[in-house]
């Protein structure tokens, strides 16, 4: 319980060790972008000056 | 929801998103104002005069937090290209009140409010552009839940267009412009992700969007305030003051006669293992964490490790008392 690293839940930690694929990988590729699309969107990223 | 700026996740610490976010924005000689809450607000004191920028630093004495009035005063005497706010301080367990800097600083067009959310992001209440914040930085490893590894930033329009404005710096792998390809289009090759890291982050970010974001500050909220209220009924002061008490961490000074090496060390027996103090509360404090994806049970337990733990090494503990005033804050 120190302040990080937290505790890892067991869904991140099966992701932490499922088969690494090359960063090209069309799969991988497709998370990485709906990755960043939600951590926008979540954090509310928008133009603040035009 | 239309989005612009660009968002970063590359392999790294925080500390790499903090220096990410000082080298892309400013330029030596340029005028930074640092406002710090503790350890890590120093850091950027330390990174800015790396830099060869002109620092200037409002500090607060640990466990106070430098006030909105200060801030604003000092913006109002000399002009700054950019301010750095650490949200919540890990030494200090002080949380700064970035919603009103942000307020103050819509009138200061040209100084970049960039927000360190190491300790905070995921945690407590953070949106980009209702709180005026040009950069967002942080890690995976705190209050997402992710172990280490993935250095994270938002970067907003202001901050994507000074960066232009600066041409050619000299680092490398950390320079917006050599990313922005790739965070358009991950196909593109820059430096190799962290695959798995990447992977890690996106299941986090999974449990967050079923969670909902505002959901999981109320629960830090709820978690926090209940676990300093177990401590404290321990007979354990907090070091930040309740009104700038962040809640993600609590940093718990030990009452007279604890030995931090001998009470941590216990506690680890007892399975439970805390951080200790940072600069001059090192040997005088333990910093509990109480961020990410814990539960109840992991609550309820930490508690009861730290009354055992006061029981083994002396301390005139009522049993089961910290686990009763935790759970009927949980239950209100």
């Amino acid at each position: 319980m120190i302040p990080g690293p937290t505790p890892v839940v067991r869904s991140i930690q099966d992701e932490m060790a499922r088969e690494t694929v090359a960063f090209g990988d069309p799969g991988f590729v497709k998370d990485y972008k709906e990755l960043l699309v939600d951590m926008k969107e979540l954090w509310e990223l928008q133009v603040k000056y035009s | 929801m239309g989005t612009t700026g660009e968002v970063f996740v590359i392999a790294g610490t925080g500390t790499l998103s903090m220096e990410m976010a000082i080298s892309n924005t400013l330029r030596s000689g340029d005028d930074m104002l640092v406002v710090s809450h503790g350890f890590f607000g120093d850091r950027f004191v330390e990174l800015c005069e790396r830099r060869d920028l002109n620092v200037d630093v409002l500090r607060s004495k640990w466990g106070k937090a430098v006030s909105v009035e200060e801030i604003e005063e000092q913006l109002r005497k000399k002009s700054y290209d950019a301010i750095t706010v650490t949200h919540v301080d890990t030494s200090t367990g002080v949380s700064a009140p970035i919603k009103e800097i942000g307020e103050i600083l819509k009138k200061y067009e040209d100084t970049l409010y960039i927000v360190d959310g190491v300790c905070s992001t995921a945690g407590q209440r953070e949106y980009i552009d209702e709180m005026d914040i040009d950069i967002l930085l942080t890690g995976s490893q705190k209050a997402f839940g992710v172990a280490p590894g993935l250095a994270i930033l938002w970067a907003g329009e202001k901050a994507l267009e000074r960066r232009k404005s600066l041409g050619t710096i000299s680092e490398y792998y950390i320079d917006f412009e050599r990313w922005i390809p790739i965070m358009n289009d991950p196909s593109k090759y820059f430096a190799t992700p962290a695959v798995n890291m990447i992977w890690a982050l996106k299941e986090s970010i999974n449990i967050i969007k079923e969670e909902g974001l505002e959901n999981r500050y109320k629960r830090h909220i709820r978690n926090g305030r209940a676990m300093q209220a177990a401590l404290e009924g321990l007979g354990f002061e907090l070091l930040a003051d309740k009104d700038v008490r962040a809640v993600t961490l609590s940093n718990a000074l030990y009452m007279d006669g604890i030995d931090d090496v001998e009470f941590r060390s216990i506690l680890a027996e007892e399975g439970v293992v805390v951080a200790g103090g940072l600069g001059d509360y090192a040997g005088k404090m333990f910093r509990l964490g109480h961020m990410g994806n814990i539960d109840i049970h992991d609550m309820v337990s930490t508690i009861g490790a730290i009354e055992r733990t006061l029981y083994r090494v002396g301390v005139d503990v009522e049993l089961g008392e910290g686990v009763g005033i935790l759970m009927g804050e949980l239950l209100k």
